[in-house]
């Protein structure tokens, strides 16, 4: 299992987001860090399709997922990093509606529902409207129908922001073993989230991949003579170093 | 930002004052002018209501024999002036006629204007003329009348007081006849008299209803712009503020009166001022309001100016009082989410109370000291009531307007104290707890749906559809009232009588039938001549099916209803329901592509298997059903008037006869049955309906949200169709409605010249409607935001 981006360019009039950005994805957990305007979202979005790309191509398993159309999105999980929903639905509605988009049905649908509501913690208010949750709970929705169909590849956009700390351990536990076969993408401000389950790291600036390395290599990458944040160089300290002003 | 600037200088709420005042002023010029006059030019009933005005000036002041004698002269010049202006006519005319007619022409300078118009026009003239003329001669007979009717009441009231049922003094019976009696005869010693005053203009003004209901929607709009920062989970942060609580609801309070003040100027004033200008001016206004007559019960002496300042006044203060109600329910309302239904819930129940609510019923107090009192103001001066309050009886009007000041002050405080100690958090929710228990019931049947299943339930539920629903299918039948001549007024004759006999395949039996027939006619010449003329039609069918090689029938096409129905007679009227179509469509479907974007739904949409081609596809379905049912809301009772007066002659199976046997459809160049042709005719029109429900899905999906969704259907699909509806023929190249209509006009010109030209409109929204169903199936239903 393989998601190729190559040489992708993006441009939004004059603003180039993505600059000739070239990566390859096997099965992992890659965390995508890089400050605001560094191009994660547009990367997000190139991948599930929501935005057209100037310039590249982007395989999955050799396959242009353009001319793959349904069959990809088929095998993507997507939890964007706007919490758009349907405010009037139900939490149980809501991922059983986009269960159906999907194209599950019957019962493995209802089963499936079931699942990620108890994986998300959701259970206890699935009859409840998701306009009325909080900022954490909408988080936990997407992320439910994002869980949905066994996705190969799940694109996860600030997927712990507005968690309780439990809340966001539980999470990260749980994207952690699911990244066993499959290619998880996870773009987060939250540093500590990444080192702890990431594979690897992908370091944006500036619509540029400026690193990608395991955290650990990345932390002793870091120049001689730095000082650390707190006690000993951590993921922080890289974030600070190589894309910090 | 500024409380002012933020409620009224809204562009969504700027846009809904505009519609509620284009609505409120197009419904308004179509009842002032009545089903007939509508189809006519605006400058044809511009002339006809100068006249009228000419003419209540000309016996004003004048004795009622005098004035009905003018009347009649002027009558009776427009029936001889029509002759005279027609030159097969005119030879009938004796020299003395047209000698009176020349001489009344001299007199009247208003008919000059006349010569130098096309026929048609000045057809259409004179059609108005004498209706404007009836007009005032019943004007004319109400004010005769009116000081008998005085009399009547309190005959009425003293012969009833005599009687053993209403006898006992202590009685709200007997009380309420004496008082009845009282106020009436009051009227009759002030010397409170009604004079003819072009009181047509103010009475419509007075009596028409639709404005009230537009009021009350303009003044939910601006309440429920208090409780934006509810829905937009600013409560908190509002309530945080200095000014945030108590003064806000002051400042509420004194936006709300403006806003009373300015629906009325919005919707009652544009109104008042234009069925004046219809009538042609202000006529007399220190004649008593008695004049108009449907203030003959009023039992208050006053002038008619006096009256509509009195009227608007009252109008304005019930528009304070009514906001200030639906402030203090929705006030309570801690979840925002409910807002919309508890304010549809409390105004259907208030509706309910008032309008069904028997008058005899002993809670006839929630009847009239009821909300919607105040919105039908204008009740309270039509209508003379006395309401049983512990055995005596109190005048509705008087009541309620003693109210309104006392109510107004007491919901104002309410209204300011709910704002400032409502908490926006632990408040007991019941809505919520009832919502609740429902949404886990409904929850069983929604895992259940499919992903077609799903979007008929969003549009239904989520969208407001079902509302919606109801709400066209209730205007299609009261807008009907307007548009449902058909038949036109040729008499029944003898003839046709007997073609209805004969009505069927044209065989031996039909020849065998007119010999019984004649042999029953006997030596009646009137029965033999019109036998003949049935004779000749069954002949003159032989041979046109033989020519044409199709069975012959006996198709009686009189009183004109294939051409009213499917034919140029009836254009103006499918111009109406076309135009009716377009805009419950625009008002059904606006919101499905829109929704995905105001919920910010697109981009998670687009990444799902079937959340492109599939979702839109599946959305051009749910359309396809609302276009039916708009399709059928709007066109069955045209299909019910057509059959049932076919079978109320017996005629259903002619509906089977092949179309060259129906004389006006007669030269279609395709051999079909009429019901084939027909069935073609609203195939077509539906298609047409279908492909303007996909344009505005495509108009929604470029929409940031549901409301500028309307507000672009409306201005592109929805104006355009009622402009060309009222007879702006220009609008036709833009409108779908032109499509619509032209299903009729197509097949019907194809048979009348061959020529597929009537269809142009259909091809080019054919076009335009599968661009934009490709177009929603290409680019799913909507594009996302930027990131």
């Amino acid at each position: 299992m393989e998601l190729k981006l190559d040489n992708i360019v993006k441009r939004y009039g004059k603003l180039t987001a993505l600059d000739g950005f070239s990566v390859t994805f096997g099965p992992g957990i890659y965390g995508i860090l890089g400050a605001n305007g560094a191009g994660k979202s547009t990367l997000m979005n190139l991948i599930s399709d929501n935005i057209k790309r100037d310039g590249g191509t982007i395989t999955f398993d050799g396959e242009e997922i353009l001319d793959m159309g349904s069959r990809f999105r088929a095998v993507l999980g997507y939890m964007p990093q706007q919490q758009g929903v349907y405010a009037g639905m139900t939490a149980e509605s809501f991922v059983s509606y986009m269960g159906r988009l999907k194209g599950l049905h019957g019962k493995a649908l209802a089963e499936n529902v079931d699942e990620v509501l108890k994986l998300t913690n959701l259970d206890g208010v699935r009859h409840k409207k998701v306009g009325g949750f909080s900022g954490g709970m909408k988080q936990r929705v997407l992320l439910s129908q994002a869980l949905l169909g066994d996705p190969k590849v799940l694109i996860l956009d600030e997927p712990t922001a507005g968690l309780d700390p439990r809340e966001r351990v539980r999470i990260r536990d749980f994207i952690k073993e699911l990244a066993a076969d499959r290619i998880v993408l996870l773009a987060t401000h939250i540093v500590s989230d990444i080192e702890s389950i990431a594979d690897e790291v992908l370091l944006m600036k500036k619509g540029k991949l400026l690193k990608m390395a395991p955290p650990a290599e990345l932390v002793s990458s870091l120049p001689e003579g730095w000082e650390p944040v707190m006690y000993r160089p951590s993921l922080e300290d890289v974030y600070l170093c190589y894309l910090g002003d | 930002m500024n409380e002012w600037k933020r409620v009224f200088c809204s562009p969504g709420r700027l846009a809904a004052a505009a519609v509620i005042m284009v609505l409120s002023t197009v419904f308004f010029y179509i009842s002032r002018l009545g089903e007939f006059d509508i189809f006519k030019s605006i400058g044809s009933v511009l002339m006809s209501e100068r006249y009228y005005s000419e003419l209540v000036d000309s016996i004003r002041g004048a004795q009622p024999e005098e004035a009905e004698s003018l009347i009649d002269e002027d009558d009776a010049f427009i029936d001889n002036y029509s002759f005279y202006l027609d030159s097969d006519m005119r030879e009938y005319m004796t020299e003395e006629e047209i000698a009176a007619v020349e001489e009344g022409l001299a007199e009247r300078a208003f008919f000059s204007e006349l010569d130098g118009m096309e026929s048609s026009q000045r057809d259409d003239v004179l059609a108005l003329l004498d209706a404007r003329v009836a007009e005032v001669r019943e004007e004319l007979e109400y004010v005769s009348g009116y000081p008998g009717y005085l009399r009547q009441i309190q005959k009425q009231a003293a012969d009833q007081s005599e009687t053993a049922i209403f006898g006992n003094k202590n009685s709200f019976s007997y009380r309420n006849l004496m008082k009845t009696a009282d106020e009436f005869a009051k009227l009759e010693a002030n010397g409170v008299e009604a004079k003819v005053c072009a009181s047509r203009g103010f009475e419509t003004f007075i009596v028409f209803e639709l404005a009230d209901y537009l009021y009350l929607l303009f003044l939910a709009v601006i309440v429920m712009s208090f409780f934006e920062e509810r829905r937009a989970g600013l409560w908190c942060a509002v309530r945080a503020c200095p000014n945030g609580r108590a003064r806000l609801g002051l400042t509420r309070v004194a936006v709300l009166a403006a806003a009373a003040i300015l629906g009325v100027a919005v919707v009652y004033g544009v109104n008042l001022v234009l069925s004046v200008s219809l009538a042609g001016g202000w006529g007399d206004l220190s004649a008593g309001a008695q004049s108009v007559p449907c203030l003959r019960s009023l039992t208050q002496n006053i002038s008619i100016g006096g009256f509509l300042a009195q009227y608007l006044c009252v109008k304005a203060a019930s528009g304070f009082l009514i906001g200030l109600f639906l402030w203090c329910v929705l006030g309570v309302v801690s979840n925002s989410q409910f807002t919309l239904a508890v304010l549809g819930a409390t105004l259907a129940a208030e509706f309910a109370l008032f309008r069904f609510l028997p008058v005899q019923s002993i809670f006839n107090p929630f009847k009239y000291y009821n909300i919607f009192s105040y919105v039908r103001t204008s009740s309270l001066y039509t209508d003379y009531l006395n309401v049983d309050l512990f055995g005596y009886p109190f005048g509705i009007r008087k009541t309620a307007l003693l109210w309104l000041p006392i109510l107004a002050v007491a919901l104002a405080a309410l209204a300011v104290l709910i704002t400032a100690k409502k908490n926006p958090e632990g408040n007991r929710d019941i809505l919520s707890s009832v919502a609740g228990l429902w949404d886990r019931l409904a929850d069983r049947v929604r895992r259940h749906l499919t992903a077609g299943g799903w979007e008929v339930y969003k549009t239904l539920i989520y969208e407001g559809g079902v509302l919606l629903l109801v709400f066209a299918a209730a205007a299609a039948s009261a807008l009907f009232n307007y548009n449902a001549t058909y038949i036109s007024s040729e008499p029944y004759t003898r003839a046709s009588s007997y073609l209805e006999l004969l009505a069927g395949p044209i065989s031996e039996r039909t020849d065998r039938y007119i010999e019984v027939l004649r042999e029953d006619a006997g030596e009646d010449r009137e029965l033999s001549a019109a036998l003949d003329e049935a004779e000749e039609y069954v002949d003159h069918q032989r041979e046109n099916a033989a020519a044409g090689g199709y069975e012959p029938w006996v198709v009686p096409n009189f009183r004109g209803l294939y051409e009213g129905v499917f034919g140029p007679t009836g254009d103006m009227m499918e111009r109406m329901r076309a135009a009716e179509a377009v805009v419950f469509l625009v008002l059904l479907t606006s919101a499905m592509s829109a929704f995905e974007q105001q919920s910010n739904m697109v981009p998670l949409l687009r990444s799902q298997k079937r959340g492109r081609r599939g979702l839109a596809a599946r959305k051009l379905a749910v359309a396809f059903f609302l276009s039916l049912f708009v399709f059928a809301v709007v066109y069955w009772r045209e299909w019910r008037i057509f059959t049932e007066f076919l079978s109320e002659h017996s005629l259903l199976s002619t509906l089977y006869a092949p179309l060259g046997n129906s004389g006006v459809l007669g030269s279609f160049p395709v051999n079909v049955t009429a019901v084939q042709y027909i069935t073609a005719v609203y195939v077509l029109r539906f298609v047409m309906l279908y492909l303007c429900a996909a344009a505005v899905m495509l108009v929604g999906s470029a929409a940031p949200n549901i409301g500028m969704s309307y507000l672009l259907n409306f201005a592109v699909l929805g104006v355009p169709a009622l402009l060309y509806a009222l007879g702006f023929g220009i609008f036709g190249f833009v409108t779908p409605a032109a499509a619509i209509s032209a299903a009729t006009d197509g097949f019907w010109s194809l048979g009348e010249s061959g020529s597929f030209s009537g269809f142009i409109p259909c091809a080019v929204w054919l076009v335009l409607g599968c661009a934009a169903a490709v177009l929603l199936l290409r680019g799913g239903h909507g594009k996302p935001k930027k990131v």
